[in-house]
């Protein structure tokens, strides 16, 4: 085995898949999330807002909908059924992956959302309330920013996650140059010339890990500054 | 009686109902609130007097009443009874009761239900709008301070005059730090509130309220969730405040302060307003009978 991992270091055009490859899965991912927090976002303030406005009755179905399908089917799915029924449009199969990790993301990170919102003391929202200011600025001013120190440790946990959901994204078909060509795919097609997948599987499987080392790293980053002026 | 009996009340509360659900908390409050007046609201715990409060700064929709601040009609609603009225003559055509006088009382209600309807729905819609002009004119400070954990204690005081225009930021600074200075605090500005006694958090909660310049100020149990040996300070902030004229309705336990500050006492139980006296009167004549009960077991 550890030959094969030799073999493969060795090889320029190995390592090269791999390195393509763990840049698409840093993209991918990113680019994902950020839609992903982007929805979260606000289908967590719409699920949140008032029951008695009636503005709000409409997107709140809408939302409630969004979350049960994406969270209720799995992820496979959702990616086949976007890419090759929703968006099939030539050469705009790796978008369509993004977009459906992304709206799937957003589905979960609504909910931890939601939840870092409601950990805040209903108190806080009436002392705002109570001055004068509106549902929106108490919210953005008062509620959120405290929200954001319950959101963070959910909210990493999520993208961790996504980050290895994303590992499908071959499943819809992957060539070297594609942004679908992720570590996932690096690996297999380096079985192909290389047929020892422990070998290929733990070269690749480090990269992974070291990215999720680095993000827990961020993570516990913010976390940290977050609390800085608790005090 | 209030001293200031001659002009017109600030606030003036008619037949005020609220209900949760099926569990009705005010049965019909009635009450004048005159500038100036240091009213003290006592009473059993569950008997009201928070939802008194709260409704009065519409943190709870009431369900059936009248509120006039200033003269002005800022909430009405009459159309919950005659609903109820309606309901109930139309149960009697079950029991086959249902005449003709029944019709034409019904149609009567109807009639006066269909008119009033449009204009206080009109008026819900003004009141909505205006709800946090509203809340302005009105201080609140809460049993549990909820002073922002994540602002320091300056930026407590700061945000909200800020935020809704009332001041720009050095006049909301340097009238921040003068109420600061009122209370001896002024050390206290840039430290955030976890650093602070219980004390010291609910006379921060005093001061914030008041940057606002509100028109009265509302306490709910300014001092129940403090240590015993804490009550006193926030009670001298809240006599201060009296003497210089704020008018001001606390929720409160400390018959002291009831006895000593106010100059009318309001003794709530099951949803009405049992008595209401001056608290010489109040305190040594009680004439309702659970306010006798009450008295004994507090005093």
């Amino acid at each position: 085995m550890f030959q094969d991992i030799i073999k493969i270091l060795s090889s320029s055009e190995m390592v090269s898949y791999i390195l393509e490859g763990f840049l698409h899965s840093i993209l991918v991912t990113i680019f994902a999330a950020l839609l992903g927090l982007f929805l979260g976002f606000v289908v967590a303030v719409v699920k949140i807002a008032p029951n008695n406005n009636k503005w709000m009755k409409v997107p709140k179905i809408v939302c409630d909908f969004y979350t049960t399908i994406f969270r209720g089917t799995p992820v496979a799915l959702q990616l086949f059924i976007m890419v090759f029924a929703v968006f099939a449009i030539p050469g705009f199969k790796p978008y369509a992956a993004i977009i459906t990790f992304g709206i799937n993301s957003g589905a979960y990170v609504s909910e931890s959302i939601r939840a870092g919102i409601m950990s805040v003391d209903q108190g806080q929202m009436e002392a705002g309330r109570a001055m004068g200011l509106t549902w929106l600025q108490t919210m953005i001013r008062i509620i959120l920013p405290q929200a954001i120190k319950n959101i963070i440790p959910a909210i990493g946990n999520e993208m961790i996650a996504l980050l290895k959901e994303t590992s499908i994204i071959g499943w819809v078909g992957s060539t070297p140059g594609s942004l679908t060509f992720d570590l996932n795919a690096a690996a297999s097609t380096i079985y192909r010339t290389i047929p020892n997948y422990l070998a290929s599987g733990i070269l690749v499987g480090c990269c992974y890990l070291l990215v999720v080392y680095a993000m827990v790293f961020f993570i516990k980053y913010i976390e940290k500054r977050l609390k800085r002026n608790e005090r | 009686m209030s001293v200031n009996e001659m002009q017109n009340p600030l606030l003036q509360v008619k037949n005020l109902h609220k209900s949760f659900g099926k569990l009705d908390v005010l049965k019909g409050v009635n009450s004048d609130i005159y500038k100036g007046d240091v009213v003290a609201v006592i009473g059993p715990s569950g008997c009201g007097k928070s939802t008194f409060l709260r409704c009065l700064n519409f943190l709870e929709m009431p369900s059936a009443g009248e509120i006039l601040f200033n003269d002005q009609l800022i909430y009405k609603n009459e159309r919950v009874y005659l609903k109820r009225q309606m309901k109930e003559l139309l149960a009697l055509k079950k029991e086959q009761k249902f005449d003709e006088a029944a019709q034409a009382q019904y149609n009567e209600i109807n009639e006066r239900y269909t008119s009033l309807r449009k204009d206080e729905k009109a008026l819900e819609k003004e009141l909505l709008k205006g709800i946090n002009t509203h809340r302005q004119k009105i201080g609140m400070v809460f049993q549990q301070f909820n002073l922002f954990p994540h602002l320091t204690v300056l930026k407590n005081i700061t945000l909200a005059p800020v935020k809704l225009k009332k001041m720009t930021e050095e006049q909301a600074n340097e009238k921040a730090m003068e109420l600061l200075k009122k209370i001896g605090l002024e050390d206290k500005a840039n430290v955030y509130p976890a650093t602070l006694s219980g004390g010291q958090k609910q006379r921060i909660a005093i001061v914030r309220a008041l940057a606002m310049e509100p028109e009265v100020m509302l306490f709910d149990e300014p001092t129940s969730a403090l240590d015993p040996e804490m009550v006193g300070e926030v009670l001298k902030v809240m006599t201060e405040l009296a003497k210089e004229g704020m008018t001001m309705i606390v929720v409160t336990h400390e018959m002291g302060f009831a006895k000593e500050v106010a100059n009318r006492v309001i003794f709530m139980n099951d949803g009405v307003i049992k008595e209401e006296n001056n608290p010489k009167d109040f305190f040594a004549n009680p004439k309702d009978e659970r306010l006798k009960d009450f008295l004994s077991k507090v005093l």
